[in-house]
């Protein structure tokens, strides 16, 4: 009876080791944790002639936090949460006022991540970064 | 006579003040005793010979008996009564109000102190002066005439110079120009409204030149007066009250008395400082003469009117007695909106303390004016200040007050004019206009002055005085259109509506700018961010808040998707969409070019007929080239794929939803502005 007790605790086991060895999900989600830098952007490269500095932070807890510049000045400090929707990559979320942003198609290459518009009209480029500079956090409005 | 010193503050208070610079101190008399915590003070600089009383009730006239003091001329209302209006008058305590006048050798302070030790007594206010909110310089500009080059919307042939109420971006007017830095009052005019006769501006300021060409036909005539007859005939205690009255000098308005002081070397007196405010509400349009003014109708004598209520006359007015009573008039005879380019510079802790401290006779007339109702839209009127130009981090007072509009300046490049007050206080920002920009006065706000002082009808000033206008025609022209719509909101509903429909100032606020004060200098621009108000008035959205249309905004330049979310709520992304139409009005106005979805055969869109919109993945997607405002129609079904009934399988209800769109160069309106 032992033994047979035994022989199913290990057929378990070896089920659960090929489970585990299962081919990975075909369709994943993108991991968009941690910090960017605006690197390139398609039709907004200039906001009324001035230029722009973008720097994202998103969190694993879905938080993010946005630091822009546009033409001269400080930045100015945006918070909000985001979410990622993982069957169609669509990244989307929400100020921290309320006002919702995206959804984003998101792709994710090397270190570099991209989130376009749906339709192909706006594609920004972000560079993976190890955190968000001190000259950018400590120079907000 | 007059007297000029500072207020002895005590130094507790002034280390407050000094540490809180946003939260500043009145300056109160702080002397101890009881009954001098009765007396107020709002100003450095005041009448010697009378003060203002407020009693605690109506009084007897053995208390009234008891003010007659040593030293005393005379006593008499402050307030003229208005017939019909008595509850109204006693439920803002303007029936409890006094002027005392002193013997000429009588002392101010001893009066003052032995009147509050009185019991009856609530209130001894100093009758304290008002400073205009502009430097009063003048830049005459030569009129021009019409050529077929200025035709515009009005034939006004200077209104091409008029950079406050449609920029277009041309650096005539700034080397650092922001186009869309203006009223957005264009597509207002074209379509909307220009005014209505039956809405009225008091203009509380130097007296207006009634008699001005480009004015004339839009000042206010008291139908119950008989020119130069020397009788008050429609006895409201006011003789020859017929564009409005002089409370200065008490008799008929003025508007060029002036002189030149050797001493100060300066001209002293009028300076065409309420006739340029009255251009910039209601200048004549469409006349072919000069400028145009906010709500100055279309040329068909159906402009809003101006009432000159004048506080200032020559070198002399802008006294608390002056002021109050100047504003009751215009509450008592049918003004709709006080238009007020004056203040105090003092500063106070808060609106309790300003409240407690401050020219309770003023607050009281402007709370009275503003509860009485002289227009078929709101239930009451709307006083709006000036906020001042110290270039204080607070605007001065009475704007200040939390619940009456004060407005700040900015310039032809849409950021902070050097000059303006800004921060606690200030509700909402207009062009004020401001010296230099390398363009010398093209950059300030052009509109009437008189020909008497300056040799041209017109001329170039600049100020939150000028800023205040701005605002005052705007509400104008709001009221005329709900007037003309039947709509009717709330005082407060209304106030509240003016302050959002604003487009975003902060945008462009950058490190630094230039100024052209005792030499070029840069300043920094951190302090003004998110400190100027809401934003900048928009005459466009307000009408829209009064057709109750969402307002969204674009960017001109670029192709671009607008959030529907507040056309058709959250759902705006998944509906069906069945139509979208754009109007040649707003085709044209926007400079729209045409666009195209892409991928339409995997992502469903529907396109404008002519192919100036489209909606996609539930998002408008526009391009618009040049600053301005349009309606866009959008047709979608709530409920399914398809519309239901008839022969039609069970489906959803067709939704049929205007939108109003305004482009401008900075997309300042939707959401935060954040990137994403």
């Amino acid at each position: 009876m032992m033994k047979k007790i035994l022989f199913v605790l290990a057929s378990l086991a070896v089920l659960a080791g090929c489970h585990r060895n299962e081919p990975e999900d075909l369709n994943p989600a993108v991991d968009v944790t941690g910090s960017w830098e605006l690197s390139a952007v398609t039709t907004r490269a200039m906001v009324g002639g001035e230029q722009v500095s973008v720097y994202l932070v998103f969190s694993a807890s879905g938080s993010f936090d946005l630091y822009q510049k546009i033409g001269e000045g400080r930045y100015t400090h945006f918070t909000g949460t985001y979410s990622m929707n993982k069957d169609e990559k669509l990244l989307s979320g929400t100020y921290a006022d309320g006002t919702k942003w995206g959804p984003y198609e998101a792709a994710l290459e090397g270190t570099t991540l991209s989130l376009n518009l749906p339709g192909g009209k706006e594609v920004d480029s972000y560079k993976k970064i190890d955190a968000v500079p001190e000259s950018v956090t400590g120079n907000v409005y | 006579m007059r007297n000029h010193r500072f207020f002895f503050i005590a130094a507790s208070l002034a280390a407050i003040l000094t540490s809180c610079r946003q939260d500043p101190l009145p300056s109160v008399v702080t002397v101890p005793g009881s009954a001098r915590t009765k007396v107020v003070c709002l100003g450095d600089e005041w009448e010697t010979s009378s003060f203002l009383v407020k009693l605690a009730s109506r009084p007897s006239d053995v208390q009234l008996a008891e003010l007659q003091q040593e030293g005393v001329l005379s006593v008499e209302p402050l307030f003229k009564s208005f017939s019909g209006k008595e509850d109204l008058e006693r439920q803002f305590g303007l029936d409890r109000w006094f002027v005392v006048n002193l013997k000429e050798d009588a002392s101010l302070d001893d009066a003052i102190l032995r009147t509050a030790s009185l019991e009856q007594v609530a209130v001894v206010e100093y009758n304290v002066l008002a400073t205009k909110a502009s430097d009063c310089k003048v830049y005459p500009a030569v009129e021009q005439y019409p050529t077929r080059a200025t035709a515009d919307k009005f034939n006004d042939p200077m209104l091409m110079d008029q950079w406050h109420y449609n920029n277009q971006g041309s650096k005539a007017y700034s080397t650092n120009i922001a186009k869309g830095a203006d009223i957005n009052v264009k597509d207002v005019w074209s379509g909307l409204s220009c005014g209505d006769p039956g809405i009225i501006v008091a203009v509380v300021d130097e007296g207006v030149k009634y008699d001005h060409p480009d004015l004339k036909d839009n000042m206010w005539v008291n139908p119950g007066e008989t020119p130069n007859n020397g009788i008050d005939d429609d006895n409201n205690g006011y003789v020859d009250d017929v564009y409005g009255y002089n409370f200065n000098a008490n008799g008929p308005i003025s508007w060029s008395e002036r002189y030149y002081d050797e001493q100060r070397r300066q001209w002293v007196g009028d300076s065409g400082h309420g006739t340029h405010c009255a251009g910039t509400i209601a200048a004549v349009n469409n006349n072919s003469r000069g400028v145009a003014g906010v709500a100055g109708g279309s040329g068909s004598k159906d402009g809003c009117r101006i009432m000159s209520c004048q506080i200032f006359s020559g070198a002399g007015g802008g006294t608390a007695k002056t002021v109050s009573n100047a504003i009751k008039y215009a509450a008592d005879m049918g003004a709709s909106i006080i238009s007020c380019s004056y203040g105090y510079s003092s500063a106070f802790s808060s609106d309790n303390a300003y409240k407690r401290a401050v020219g309770t006779a003023e607050i009281d007339a402007i709370h009275y004016f503003e509860a009485s109702d002289n227009n078929p839209v709101l239930d009451g009127n709307i006083a709006i200040f000036a906020a001042g130009n110290e270039n204080h981090g607070y605007a001065h007072y009475p704007g200040a007050f939390y619940d009456i509009i004060s407005v700040s300046s900015f310039g032809p490049d849409y950021l902070p004019a050097y000059y303006t007050n800004y921060g606690p206080g200030c509700n909402i920002a207009a062009p004020g206009g401001e010296y230099y920009h390398g363009v010398g006065e093209k950059s300030m706000v052009l509109s009437t002055v008189p020909k008497e002082i300056y040799g041209e009808d017109y001329g170039y000033m600049q100020g939150t005085s000028m800023a205040c206008p701005h605002v005052s025609g705007v509400v104008a022209l709001a009221l005329s259109y709900a007037k003309q719509q039947g709509k009717t909101f709330s005082r407060d509903e209304f106030k509240r509506m003016i302050l959002a429909s604003v487009s975003d100032i902060d945008q462009r606020i950058g490190a630094t700018k230039e100024k052209a004060l005792s030499g070029y200098s840069s300043f920094s621009m951190a302090p003004y961010y998110h400190q100027m108000g809401t934003g900048a008035i928009d005459a466009w959205r307000l009408m829209m808040h009064i057709e109750g249309l969402p307002t969204l905004t674009s960017q001109i330049g670029r192709e671009q998707w607008i959030d529907l979310s507040s056309a058709f709520g959250t759902a705006s992304v998944s509906l069906t969409y069945l139509k979208v139409e754009v109007p040649e009005s707003a085709v044209t106005s926007m400079g729209l070019q045409k666009v195209s979805p892409t991928n339409a055969d995997k992502y469903p869109a529907v396109v404008d007929e002519n192919g100036y919109a489209y909606v996609q993945f539930g998002r408008l997607y526009v391009h618009p080239t040049a600053i301005g405002s349009g309606k866009i129609t959008i047709t979608a079904v709530g409920g399914g794929d398809h519309v239901g009934g008839g022969n039609n399988p069970p489906g959803g209800m067709e939704l049929t939803q205007s939108i109003s769109l305004i482009a401008r160069e900075a997309d300042g309106g939707n959401g935060t502005g954040g990137w994403l």
